[in-house]
């Protein structure tokens, strides 16, 4: 990421820890801060949005109703215009904030930036300065490795490749520029404009298919799975207490599959109940089995509930059998009462009472830890680097448009150059800079150049 | 002993050789050029032309700031040619094939009557460093020339070895000595040298060519001078001629491969991709049928013919094989043969931008052996270091260009920030703001600049000024002066309205039919100027078309410009210790130690130097200067 193009622009992150609290936090810095944010927030009352440090009720985009706070620079903590809003604290509700501001044109703060900002406007002290550099250090390189190492393989290739496809088609451009009387075979306007409409759509197809979208839109899907009777619900509804936090009801929810969203850690986790699962000849129960095997195989998570005070059984055989190959936690429920299961057959099976909220800390714990095991990709670090990168996505699209734009005008190459540069520049932000020696190298083994 | 004392010593007559000591004499110091020959001042080893994609923006640069290139290439030249006319005026670029000689002649007699500037025929053998600072040169015959500052302009002469086929000679140039003794001195002042390579291509009589079996080309009908001081040039024009190579002259190479000094590894030195010898592209592109050849008089009163597209370092006896396959060429007589000559060089990491070496203080590096290659790129680095000595020796600011305002910003920072490992040529793809930086408006972005140093004159001035203001008037008319509800300046916007056709606008008071209609905010993609066409156009009308036809664009380029400036006016002191910086990733401060960048801006651009070192790096800078403050 080329960080010095970085420090004149408006940021914007969440301010609050990752996870729930009764107020989170959006904070925007920069000399759009005030302008950016404006724009979606509609007091309730009228009054003048000017006075600094005076809170303003009111609504902001319609995602949530919020308290808008404006600092005006240099009188704020980075010492540039701030404006902090002040939500309920969901992360769902300020991740949509944060995506507004988004799309006005600040871009998402770099770990430790508003510190750093702080600093550098002569907002922190000497001692303070030293720590900051440390942190600075540590803070940006590890966003700068989760980035890499952390996008999940297919898709760094897919996105290598349009890069290197764009990157192709550039040399045609650029050598069109620099060599005019080379004998060099060029592509045509029409060929050049099929081949940006080729980039557009792919990069279409690789923005819609790509993993987190799905993480940021839907959140991981949790089922919770068990013969009837060992508490499911309960357990549910325990988790659901525990996270303090019902969020969305999800549309399209069935009598018998019930399901909420709440918030670990900040990522959006979708419990889904599902009816109890046995062989059965009832027509509507076996409707309902039938949509919780369907919500088992689409689950990025299991858990599989069974009840300590009875005895394995068919039943719960049957089940594990289609379990036992997902990405699954046992966990055995009702630990108050007398020990009847045989528990050794599990690994490390986690024991609670739904009924008497015990040990639902370790659960919590356990299905943390196996949502950032799932497919490496969903811890907190990473989370926010997806953010960035769909948002760097987002930017290489609109270019790519604007490159077909300037094809379809008719207009010269120097023109169409600037977009397309601008569509590599963007996709660097994820797979690496292209240089101007990538792109010098590329010509002089496309092309046969020189006098 | 025979001592003689001067503020400036300029080691080479070439292209960087004459800037630099122009520009140090004319800025009142004395100057003296040390040459191996004095008739080969300001020669033209190569090809004879000046300018073409990237080359010619670099011309209109060193014009602006009052160097001596585009006026002698004006005085000179026998085709001028706008190139790239078919695409926007952004990357429009001037080409002049000159007379070679009177090329050499006038830049010799400017700089042999050059008040202040002495010439003197030696060679320079020995750099005479004293605590890390240049005070002289000795040369060969034993002489000791003390000088303030040494700018070394040694071009390929520098241990230079020259090969056709399995002969080799020493030399710089075919029938002229090679320098010797220098590459020791630089090595024992600590300075990491490297051998890189270039050719030639062979020169026939023209009395020997068939024309008639080639394309004849013409240069433009109205030239264009290069230079912003001159309305015309001073010769008439003459054509130019093509022709192609064919599968006979494929095979004549093929066959001969083995005896080509490149492929048999006698060469060592590294070549330039975008000029390869025939032999190369032969064996690169073997499916390429025909390669171009261009047939260029070097001079209005001899007889040589360039063989542009040719150079070779195959036998003399194997280039007249595959020469006589082409069109037109079944006779050629040769006057001479084509060669690769090797050199020694310095890698340009370590020098500053303004091209004095880190490590010895006033001994400056200028042209090819800092890597690049070519007049205009040489002329460009001699400029600037004949500035940055005189500026040196008064204890001035340093004369530093980024790369938002020259390409010459973009060339010596390319060369500073990330060295070079082959001979290094402009390209207009190098420079990220290439839109602003034109070679219409050169004299808009730097004669204020060139005044400044003291190498443009009053009245020159004056005529920029004047210049400058009709079109910022212009402009101001344009935009105020309606027709119906739509401005002017609205209406020139439009693709197919021309600067004249205004003139028409106004006076029949009819806005003409549009082709399609106008938004009221035209997207920043309408803004830009449709393929040329031929018509005349003074300098002030060009500037306001550009300047209103890519608004759209020049306003986007400006904002990165804004941002791209911030880092850059972060200026990295020279006593900073990058050794004291805290928490640097180990390969960041290993590359800022050895690349000793000048700004943060340019620290970024080195190639492992993380945006985390770059973050600690303006922590610490900022921490400097509160410390500074409180102190």
């Amino acid at each position: 990421m080329s960080s010095r193009a970085h420090l004149e622009e408006t940021i914007v992150a969440i301010a609050t820890p990752p996870g729930e609290g009764a107020v989170g936090i959006v904070r925007v810095s920069g000399p759009d801060a005030f302008a950016f944010a404006k724009k979606h927030f509609a007091p309730i009352r009228k009054v003048d949005l000017i006075p600094p440090f005076v809170p303003v009720l009111g609504d902001f985009d319609s995602i949530d109703q919020v308290l808008f706070f404006y600092y005006q620079a240099p009188r704020s903590y980075t010492g540039e215009e701030v404006v902090e809003i002040h939500g309920h604290g969901s992360p769902v509700v300020l991740r949509q904030i944060v995506q507004v501001l988004l799309k006005e044109g600040a871009r998402l703060a770099e770990p430790g930036e508003f510190t750093k900002r702080a600093f550098l406007n002569g907002k922190l002290d000497l001692a303070q300065a030293e720590a900051v550099s440390a942190l600075i250090a540590s803070k940006t390189e590890l966003a700068a490795r989760a980035s890499l190492a952390q996008l999940e393989g297919s898709l760094s290739r897919q996105i290598e490749q349009l890069r290197q496809q764009i990157l192709e088609m550039f040399v045609y451009v650029e050598a069109a520029i620099d060599y005019p009387e080379e004998d060099i075979e060029l592509l045509s306007q029409g060929q050049l404009q099929e081949k940006a409409e080729g980039l557009v759509k792919k990069i279409q197809e690789i923005r819609k298919g790509a993993q987190y979208g799905k993480l940021l839109n839907e959140g991981i899907v949790v089922a919770i799975v068990g013969k009837p009777n060992v508490g499911k619900s309960s357990l549910l509804n325990a988790l659901l207490n525990e996270e303090r936090a019902i969020v969305t009801p999800i549309p399209g929810t069935t009598r018998d599959i019930v399901s909420d969203t709440v918030s670990i850690e900040g990522i959006p986790v979708k419990l889904v109940d599902t009816a109890g699962i046995r062989d059965s000849q009832e027509i509507v129960e076996k409707e309902g089995i039938k949509r919780s095997v369907k919500v088992l195989e689409q689950a990025d998570i299991v858990l599989f509930v069974c009840d300590a005070s009875s005895e394995w059984s068919e039943e719960d055989q049957q089940i594990w059998k289609r379990v036992e190959t997902k990405n699954s936690l046992v966990v055995i429920n009702k630990s108050d009462l007398k020990l009847k299961l045989d528990d050794s057959r599990f690994d490390s099976p986690i024991k609670v009472s739904a009924e008497k909220k015990e040990g639902l800390d370790r659960l919590h714990q356990s299905l943390l830890s196996s949502i950032q095991g799932a497919e490496g990709l969903f811890s907190h670090e990473q989370y926010v680097v997806n953010l960035r990168h769909e948002e760097a996505m987002r930017r290489a699209e609109a270019s790519l448009e604007k490159t077909l734009e300037a094809l379809k005008e008719g207009l010269s190459g120097e023109f169409v150059a600037v977009d397309m540069r601008a569509a590599l520049d963007d996709l660097g932000e994820i797979v690496g800079q292209t240089t101007t020696d990538d792109i010098l190298n590329q010509i002089f083994s496309t092309f046969c150049i020189g006098k | 002993m025979n001592k003689e004392t001067f503020d400036i010593l300029v080691l080479g007559g070439g292209h960087a050789g004459c800037e630099a000591a122009l520009a140090g004499t004319r800025m009142g110091k004395s100057v003296c050029m040390v040459t191996l020959k004095r008739d080969a001042i300001g020669r033209m080893s190569c090809n004879p032309a000046i300018g073409g994609l990237a080359k010619g923006h670099l011309v209109r640069e060193i014009d602006a700031l009052g160097g001596e290139m585009a006026k002698v290439t004006d005085k000179t030249a026998i085709q001028f040619r706008m190139l790239n006319t078919t695409k926007g005026p952004a990357v429009w670029a001037p080409r002049a094939q000159c007379d070679k000689y009177k090329y050499q002649q006038t830049m010799q007699s400017i700089v042999e009557q050059q008040e202040g500037l002495t010439v003197l025929e030696e060679m320079a053998t020995e750099l005479i460093i004293k605590e890390n600072q240049v005070i002289g040169v000795r040369t060969q015959q034993g002489k000791t020339i003390a000088g303030k500052a040494v700018i070394v302009t040694t071009g390929t002469f520098l241990n230079g070895l020259m090969h056709t086929g399995e002969k080799t000679a020493t030399g710089g140039r075919v029938g002229e000595q090679a320098a010797v003794g220098l590459t020791e001195s630089l090595v024992a002042a600590g300075l990491k040298i490297g051998r890189l390579k270039t050719g030639t291509p062979p020169r026939l009589a023209r009395e020997s060519i068939n024309f008639e079996a080639t394309i004849e080309q013409h240069g433009d009908p109205k030239p264009e001078p290069f230079s912003y001081a001159h309305e015309t040039v001073s010769y008439d024009q003459i054509p130019c001629y093509m022709t192609y190579t064919n599968d006979e002259t494929k095979k004549a190479i093929k066959d001969n491969l083995h005896r080509s000094p490149m492929y048999s590894g006698k060469i060592i030195g590294v070549g330039p991709r975008y000029c390869p010898s025939i032999e190369d592209k032969v064996v690169r592109f073997e499916d390429k049928e025909r390669h171009q050849i261009f047939l260029e008089p070097e001079s209005l009163e001899t007889n040589e013919i360039y063989v542009n597209g040719c150079s070779t370092s195959m036998p003399a006896e194997v280039q007249e094989a595959f020469v006589r396959s082409i069109p037109g060429l079944e006779n050629a007589v040769f006057l001479k043969h084509g060669y690769a000559v090797e050199y020694d060089f310095v890698f340009p990491y370590q020098v500053k931008p303004t091209l004095e070496t880190q490590k010895v203080r006033n001994l400056f590096l200028a042209g090819q052996i800092n890597g690049t290659s070519g007049y205009e790129e040489a002329a460009a680095q001699g400029l600037i270091a004949g500035i940055n000595a005189v500026l040196n020796l008064n204890e001035q600011e340093p004369f530093v260009l980024d790369r938002s305002e020259a390409y010459i910003g973009v060339l010596i920072d390319d060369l500073v920030t990330k060295s070079t490992e082959e001979p290094y040529r402009m390209f207009t793809s190098r420079a990220e703001y290439r839109l602003l930086l034109r070679q219409d408006n050169a004299d808009m972005r730097l004669t204020e600049k060139g005044k400044a140093i003291g190498l443009i004159d009053e009245e020159r001035y004056q005529g920029f000024v004047e210049k400058r203001e009709a079109i910022k008037e212009e402009i101001k008319r344009l935009k105020k002066t309606f027709v119906g509800n739509q401005s002017l300046e609205q209406i020139l916007r439009r693709p197919e309205i021309r600067y004249p056709d205004l003139a028409i606008v106004e006076t029949t008071k009819q806005i003409p039919v549009k082709e399609k209609e106008l938004k009221e905010t035209p997207s920043a993609t309408e803004n830009c100027v449709k393929p040329h066409e031929d018509i005349e156009l003074t300098a002030v009308e060009r500037q306001v078309e550009i300047e209103i036809k890519y608004e759209g664009y020049i306003a986007r380029q400006k904002q990165v410009i804004e941002k791209f400036k911030r880092l850059e006016n972060k200026v990295i002191p020279d006593f900073f210790d990058f050794e004291k910086v805290p928490s640097l990733s180990r390969e960041g401060r290993e590359k800022l130690i050895q690349m000793k960048p000048y700004t943060v801006g340019q620290a970024s651009r080195i190639s492992g130097v993380s945006p985390a070192d770059i973050s600690v790096l303006i922590v610490c800078l900022q921490k400097r200067s509160l410390f500074h403050v409180e102190h």
